[in-house]
């Protein structure tokens, strides 16, 4: 079985993955992340994502939304022996739960 | 450049399912003459249903159409789909053992500009221990099945339970999974050099710099004076993290920038 990320909501009903396949391009390290036909490699030794291309559907202003994403992707975040989800999705998560107990 | 989609939908067969799908639609024998006519030489052509394959069939000349592909979604007797073979160059077709991505994603796919670098479909040849694979182009890619290889402790690749998942991104074989882009680094020379040329473009390190920088300049690796070619390729390949002040020093004034703003670049 690939490593895969378990994805909270909306994430992952939206048909966004995050694994690492049996077979991937071995170097660098990374996971990847999945939806729909566009992938974005994330390095795990840098911390950094890997590809300059492409940024995700419907946004702009190139890569703005990797330089937001890359802090909170760490690698307290994407190992699977910590937490198994990055530190986004988590924050995500909690903000889609304390708006529900609001 | 992505070839041009033409979809063949008979008046009254309409497809729902491709009804997003960005593609010419031809509805009646005119149609398709006039589209024959205008295109230029190499074109996808998709059949969703058994009237499109006969509209098709009903009106293109009998005679190889040189680089013409055809998605074909129905199954069609054997007459047909020898003739269909003598026609197109490519045809992909689900009667031929070729399991396609599921609808959704395969509209999803040929839409896509980088549907080439996109798997639509696999077929497993058991007797040759091979797998074939179809590129959103229609292409198809021979890969052995040996290539497959287990990871300790991972599944082994079964190969009676062959997909294509990830809107093409991923072939699976029961639970084992490998990636699109592994496959066609591995196996597409063309892929692996564009592949290889978008890393050094986004390579952030010194190397990257230098490399940018000298080829920027128009420099040959043994255009450095007191540095050797071998050097400068060590430094740019990365197996040099952090060269010595003077080598810096020198690599700087060939390339008429100051070193500390090297790694900038």
């Amino acid at each position: 079985m690939p490593f895969a990320l378990k994805l909270p909501e909306p994430w992952a009903s939206r048909g966004w993955k995050a694994k690492i396949r049996d077979r991937e391009r071995l170097e660098p390290p990374h996971v990847t992340i999945l939806h729909k036909t566009s992938a974005w490699r994330f390095e795990l030794r840098s911390e950094k994502f890997l590809d300059r291309e492409p940024d995700p559907p419907g946004r702009t202003g190139g890569s703005r939304w990797r330089r937001s994403l890359e802090p909170r992707l760490t690698s307290a975040g994407v190992g699977p022996d910590v937490s198994g989800e990055p530190r986004f999705l988590r924050e995500a998560q909690r903000e889609a739960q304390s708006g529900v107990e609001k | 450049m992505s070839e041009p989609l033409l979809l063949v939908e008979p008046r009254g067969h309409a497809t729902g399912a491709f009804a997003r799908l960005k593609a010419e639609r031809l509805r009646s024998q005119a149609q398709i003459r006039t589209a024959l006519n205008r295109r230029g030489r190499r074109v996808l052509w998709i059949a969703p249903s058994t009237p499109a394959i006969q509209l098709l069939l009903g009106t293109l000349p009998r005679r190889p159409m040189g680089d013409q592909r055809l998605l074909s979604l129905e199954r069609a007797n054997g007459d047909r789909h020898g003739l269909l073979h003598v026609l197109f160059r490519f045809v992909v077709s689900v009667e031929e053992g070729v399991r396609l991505l599921p609808t959704d994603e395969l509209v999803e796919v040929l839409g896509s500009a980088s549907r080439a670098d996109l798997f639509i479909g696999a077929a497993v040849v058991p007797a040759d221990a091979a797998v074939i694979l179809y590129r959103g182009n229609l292409e198809p890619l021979v890969v052995p099945l040996a290539w497959f290889r287990t990871r300790p402790d991972g599944p082994n690749p079964v190969v009676s339970d062959l997909a294509v998942t990830d809107s093409g991104q991923t072939v699976r074989l029961g639970d084992y999974e490998a990636a699109t882009d592994a496959i066609l680094y591995e196996f597409d020379g063309e892929y692996r050099r564009r592949a290889k040329k978008r890393q050094l473009e986004t390579d952030r390190s010194l190397g990257g710099a230098v490399r940018r920088l000298r080829l920027q300049k128009g420099l040959r690796r043994s255009d450095f004076p007191g540095l050797t070619a071998k050097e400068i390729a060590r430094i740019e390949r990365g197996e040099v993290k952090k060269p010595h002040p003077r080598t810096l020093a020198a690599i700087a004034k060939r390339i008429g920038v100051p070193p500390n703003e090297i790694s900038t670049y």
